[in-house]
């Protein structure tokens, strides 16, 4: 299943509370305590979001793909994703920080 | 009574069928040294990304399809991604997203001592021009 782009979207805002950074309809941050910044970009391009587009979006999320799905069809919310990226995010953060 | 042959060892039965000192070649160790080729779906980025911006660091990207025929541009290192209906196109939007993305860690560097590692990393493989460091490589 495909989602379109404003659904992700609307995910991030109102589920996982991302904000747009500066005024950028792009790109959204996401931050908890302890936690690096996560930022990811939707692209407004398409009708639907294919499977190469999608899997980018949630390794930006630092998530795999089951529990992205998860957080789309309402049965992870932002308490999961804060717990699933401190205990086993995806990309780990370590690979950005050698 | 005439002699009669006996191998000396069992697997020599098997040689028996071939003349005396024949040598099987050994087929399986002869293979053809093929150059050494990157994957049709891997470019490397270098060179300006803006009027201000320079990758100094090849910077590995990977290019993939979606089933509807538009093109995904993406790096696994920053995990910066750009799309469009042609590989031009998603080259180009990779292109802006990697200057939106360098100048969102580069202001929030200021106050956050993750983004202050990251922006670190980042200016390994990307430079504003006429910085230090893209003049230190020069000389």
């Amino acid at each position: 299943m495909s989602y379109k782009p404003i659904e992700v979207e609307s995910m991030l805002k109102t589920k996982l509370k991302m904000t747009e950074e500066e005024n950028d309809h792009t790109w959204f941050r996401f931050e908890a305590d302890g936690l690096p910044p996560i930022r990811t970009k939707i692209s407004h391009n398409k009708k639907d979001i294919g499977p190469n587009l999608e899997s980018r979006v949630y390794k930006q999320l630092r998530i795999r793909k089951p529990f992205f799905h998860e957080l789309m069809d309402c049965t992870k919310y932002r308490d999961d994703y804060i717990k699933q990226v401190q205990e086993d995010p995806y990309p780990p953060f370590s690979v950005r920080f050698v | 009574m005439s002699p009669s042959i006996v191998p000396a060892f069992a697997d020599e039965t098997k040689y028996q069928y071939k003349p005396l000192g024949f040598v099987e070649p050994r087929r399986e160790r002869i293979r053809p040294v093929r150059p050494f080729q990157f994957p049709d779906n891997q470019v490397f980025l270098l060179g300006n990304i803006s009027d201000d911006l320079v990758v100094s660091q090849f910077l590995p990207l990977t290019i993939e399809q979606e089933d509807d025929g538009s093109y995904i541009v993406s790096d696994d290192i920053f995990l910066v991604y750009g799309d469009g209906n042609t590989k031009s196109d998603a080259m180009k939007d990779y292109q802006v997203s990697l200057v939106k993305y360098f100048q969102i860690i580069e202001k929030s560097a200021e106050t956050n001592k993750f983004d202050k590692a990251l922006f670190d990393q980042l200016q390994s493989y990307i430079q504003r021009r006429g910085s230090d460091v893209v003049q230190t490589n020069r000389s």
